[in-house]
């Protein structure tokens, strides 16, 4: 309730909210937005029929837009961001001034959070809030551009904006869903690993007690998965990707997750075929170097070349998919030996936009494998500071470490690794199970440096 | 000048704000320089010119220079010879006409426009801006409900709901709504969030909550430094503990660039207060001169000039005639007030406690205007009303050159209440 006459004598009570679809569709966040593909097929049929009828209706084109957004989200196909970005265009030409604007730029804003623009992104959040709407969703735009930039103590503190409103009679949406799942992220990069499980469970649980759309209370079990897995506890992993998968079936991030899962399991043909059901729905780069890593730990040399080609091959296919799959391919080939020079090109171009600690850890291995250790060191030092626990970094950390030749802090980081999971990875985990062997036998002997290449690669 | 409404007016759109630039330039600059190249880019469309009038309404605000407000209404009167029936420009408009305290004509066309769009909040905002400026308290407050039920939460209609409910008297109401407008306003925003902590700090100071106030003020300093509100706001707390030469220093300050009238007037009674009458009386010359240069317009410091007549040049009659020309105009409780101060000054009690007691119906709980009351109270011999009054205009923090009278008067009338009626 919002009246002006607060505490007096009141004659208007209770707000009268005379919803408007922009407000609606402004609704949905980062995560937020989400119907089964083939609605979102009609619901884009419908919204191209009506700015056809209306063209200069804003609040269509805004509609518009946010479809398209959603559709991208679906395939993964980046070429429906440039879609969503003419119609809210369009829409924003017709109306940008005033708070109706406020829901056509919050989907700009997430336009440009899909494709890696993480600073325009940051600004087109902030100019929706400025148009003041009374919509605080945005703030958690400009929490996850400023997560991806690196700027954690900021995000941290912007979370608090996702608290209100307070009153529970205010019609306003509240932003638990938001600010929990912002805040689980936060906490898990800075190792508070228990309070990132509790507030992602939350998070979670609002996703499924406020009724949100299917794809995200999907989403919202697979990053509780995703903590749990990162913590080595794949019983719990496991139940949320299930529940994922429950909540949305076919939910390709999910299907990954758990194929990870199979695959710390040494479940190796369940693990090849779910990544290969979540790469029939979006073929993430990722998902299929992973696949190829698999299948060359089981010997299937055939599949692991035309996987690594499909990698560079979907990396490569479109400028915007340049931009989004950077990393990506930095870490493929810093991971695989191969084109180094490139992976060191790409992890710095990476960095230009993207300041967070992955980026740091890529940059980190992509300069520890052209040799520049102590570079990679001073990289490493950047993605471990907020306190993260994460195995992947704990491994790049232990290798750079033991190249230094400082064998203590090398087997102190392999060692949590392998603690927290010790299947952490199919092939990864092998090196630092034997780097760290190398590692004890070498306290009992002579003290010599490390050497290069002995115990290091993958391919052992 | 109050503008409220200009708040988020500027605060558009498709121009991701440059970020980490050398110069620092302000929100308002950034928007300036986004419109121009949108102008030069496509000079046929009349929506760049929109926002070049929105960006210079905005740095009309950011600095208080009143030329941007003509730099706009050239922006917005091109916009509308592309396109003469765009929608946005007629809103541009009109806030250019509540800037020039303009509110009659800004209520007829701001109304004339929510005839054409009903559900845009932005003109309701007009509606009760200009309804605010002409006293007519009612049809502020339905146009202010009507935007936070039309988008709950709106910034704008939490600070048009926030101006009402100071007019109220629900000063904690008030500062509730303007820290809900700030939990929105985005950390590259700075004037916007500045001018929120003034407003927030405005309150504790009428609250006499001087600390929470100071405390505010340097939060809006340091998010926007040099901000001619925050050094006004400053004056105010100074004044208000009686430190009176440091409020000159802070409002010499302020009148480094593009003082108004009412800042000069500050600055002058800070210097009086100070002991600085040469000075003072210079500025009073001057700002007498300035102001009845502008007495005819709508966009005038009549009230300061009344209280000039009354308070430092004591010519209740030139008051009482500048006050009754201004009434004309509107009646907010301002103007009741310096209207019944002139009548005060002139010894027409009655109709003073009249115009007075139109002014406090409202519910407005202002230190000055509860002195003024007192006073006039006090002449029509009733003795505890003006003592309640005096009482009042302490608790509020009243001017500090009539605190101490008021503590006098007080002490005297509640002296005079207290004496048996036989030994009168």
């Amino acid at each position: 309730m919002t009246a002006i006459r607060s505490k007096r004598g009141s004659r208007f009570t209770a707000a009268r909210v005379l919803a408007c679809s922009a407000l609606a569709l402004v609704l949905p966040a980062t995560r937020t937005l989400a119907v089964g593909p083939p609605e979102t097929d009609h619901l884009i049929h419908s919204l191209q029929v009506r700015v056809r009828m209306f063209p200069q209706d804003p609040a269509s084109y805004d509609g518009l837009g946010a479809a398209y957004i959603q559709k991208g989200r679906e395939t993964g196909d980046a070429a429906y961001y440039e879609l969503a970005k003419q119609a809210l265009s369009k829409s924003l030409e017709l109306d940008s001034d005033d708070p109706a604007a406020a829901s056509a730029t919050t989907h700009m804003a997430l336009v440009f959070m899909a494709e890696h623009r993480f600073e325009e992104a940051l600004a087109w959040a902030e100019n929706a809030l400025a148009l003041g709407s009374g919509d605080m969703s945005p703030w958690a735009i400009v929490v996850d551009a400023l997560t991806d930039m690196g700027e954690y103590d900021k995000a941290l503190a912007y979370c608090s904006r996702l608290d209100v409103p307070a009153d529970p009679l205010d019609p306003r949406r509240r932003l638990d869903y938001e600010r929990d799942s912002r805040l689980s992220y936060l906490k898990f990069i800075a190792g508070d690993t228990k309070q990132a499980i509790e507030l992602m469970r939350a998070a979670a649980g609002v996703a499924i007690t406020s009724r949100m759309p299917r794809e995200n209370i999907a989403w919202s079990e697979y990053q509780l998965g995703e903590e749990y897995y990162k913590l080595g506890d794949l019983k719990n992993a496991e139940a949320s990707y299930q529940a994922a998968l429950t909540a949305y079936p076919g939910y390709y991030r999910a299907l990954a997750g758990l194929a990870a899962v199979r695959e710390s399991q040494q479940r190796f043909p369940e693990a090849i075929d779910l990544y290969r059901r979540a790469i029939a729905v979006v073929p993430y780069p990722i998902y299929v170097a992973a696949l190829g890593d698999i299948e060359l730990k089981v010997g299937r040399p055939e599949d692991v070349k035309r996987e690594f080609d499909l990698v560079e091959f979907i990396g490569r296919l479109s400028e915007i998919n340049k931009v989004l799959y950077n990393r990506e391919l930095a870490l493929f080939y810093a991971d695989h030996d191969i084109k180094l020079d490139e992976a060191l090109t790409l992890a710095r171009k990476e960095l230009e936009v993207r300041r967070d600690i992955y980026t740091w850890d890529t940059l980190a291995w992509a300069l520890y494998k052209n040799g520049r250790t102590a570079e990679a060191r001073d990289a490493m030092n950047k993605a471990l500071r907020p306190g993260t626990t994460d195995p992947q970094l704990f491994f790049h950390a232990g290798m750079i470490y033991a190249r230094l030749g400082e064998s203590d802090r090398a087997r102190d980081y392999l060692d949590r690794a392998l603690t927290i999971n010790p299947h952490f990875h199919v092939a990864d985990a092998e090196v630092a199970e034997r780097t760290v062997g190398e590692l004890r036998k070498r306290q009992t002997a002579e003290e010599r440096p490390f050497e290069v290449g002995k115990v290091e690669s993958r391919n052992q | 000048m109050q503008r409220r409404y200009a708040i988020v007016l500027a605060l558009c759109l498709s121009a991701p704000a440059a970020r980490g630039q050398a110069a620092k330039p302000t929100p308002a600059d950034l928007k300036i320089t986004w419109a121009e190249k949108s102008i030069q880019a496509a000079p046929g469309k009349y929506q760049g010119y929109n926002q070049l009038a929105l960006g210079l309404v905005r740095k009309a605000r950011e600095s208080s220079n009143p030329a941007y407000i003509a730099q706009a209404e050239e922006a917005v009167n091109k916009s509308l010879a592309l396109d003469p029936g765009n929608f946005a420009a007629m809103k541009i408009q009109v806030t250019i006409l509540l800037d020039r305290q303009e509110y009659a004509p800004a209520l007829e066309q701001a109304r004339a426009l929510n005839r054409q769009a009903p559900d845009d909040v932005a003109v309701w905002g007009y509606i009760a801006e200009a309804a605010i400026g002409l006293g007519d308290y009612d049809a502020a407050e339905k146009a202010a409900q009507w935007m936070l039920d039309l988008r709950p939460g709106n910034a704008p209609g939490l600070i048009e709901g926030a101006a009402l409910r100071r007019l109220y008297g629900d000063l904690d109401g008030a500062r509730d709504f303007l820290n809900q407008a700030y939990q929105q306003t985005p950390p590259n925003e700075v004037e916007d969030a500045a001018w929120l902590l003034t407003e927030m700090a405005d309150l504790e100071l009428r609250s006499g909550r001087l600390d929470g106030a100071e405390k505010l003020l340097a939060e809006a300093e340091s998010v926007f430094p040099g901000y001619y509100r925050t050094l006004e706001g400053l004056a105010r707390v100074r004044m208000a503990r009686h430190e009176f030469g440091e409020a000159a220093e802070l409002l010499t300050r302020r009148n480094q660039s593009f003082p108004t009238l009412e800042s000069e007037y500050a600055l002058a009674v800070a210097l009086t207060e100070a002991g600085r009458t040469s000075e003072a009386a210079a500025l009073y010359t001057r700002f007498e001169s300035e102001a009845r240069g502008r007495m005819e317009s709508a966009d005038n410091s009549n009230r300061e000039l009344i209280l000039y007549y009354v308070d430092q040049a004591h010519r209740p009659d030139e008051a009482l005639r500048v006050a009754r020309l201004e009434a004309i105009r509107r009646h907010d409780v301002l103007t009741l007030d310096a209207l019944a101060w002139a009548l005060y000054a002139n010894a027409q009690y009655a109709e003073a406690e009249t115009q007075m007691n139109r002014a406090l119906a409202v519910g407005i709980q202002d230190g000055e205007l509860f002195y003024h009351a007192a006073q006039i109270a006090s002449k029509l011999g009733l003795g505890a009303q003006a003592a309640q009054y005096f009482r009042q205009a302490r608790d509020r923090g009243a001017l500090p050159q009539e605190q101490n009278s008021a503590e006098e008067m007080r002490a005297g009338v509640e002296s005079a209440a207290a004496t048996p009626a036989s030994s009168k």
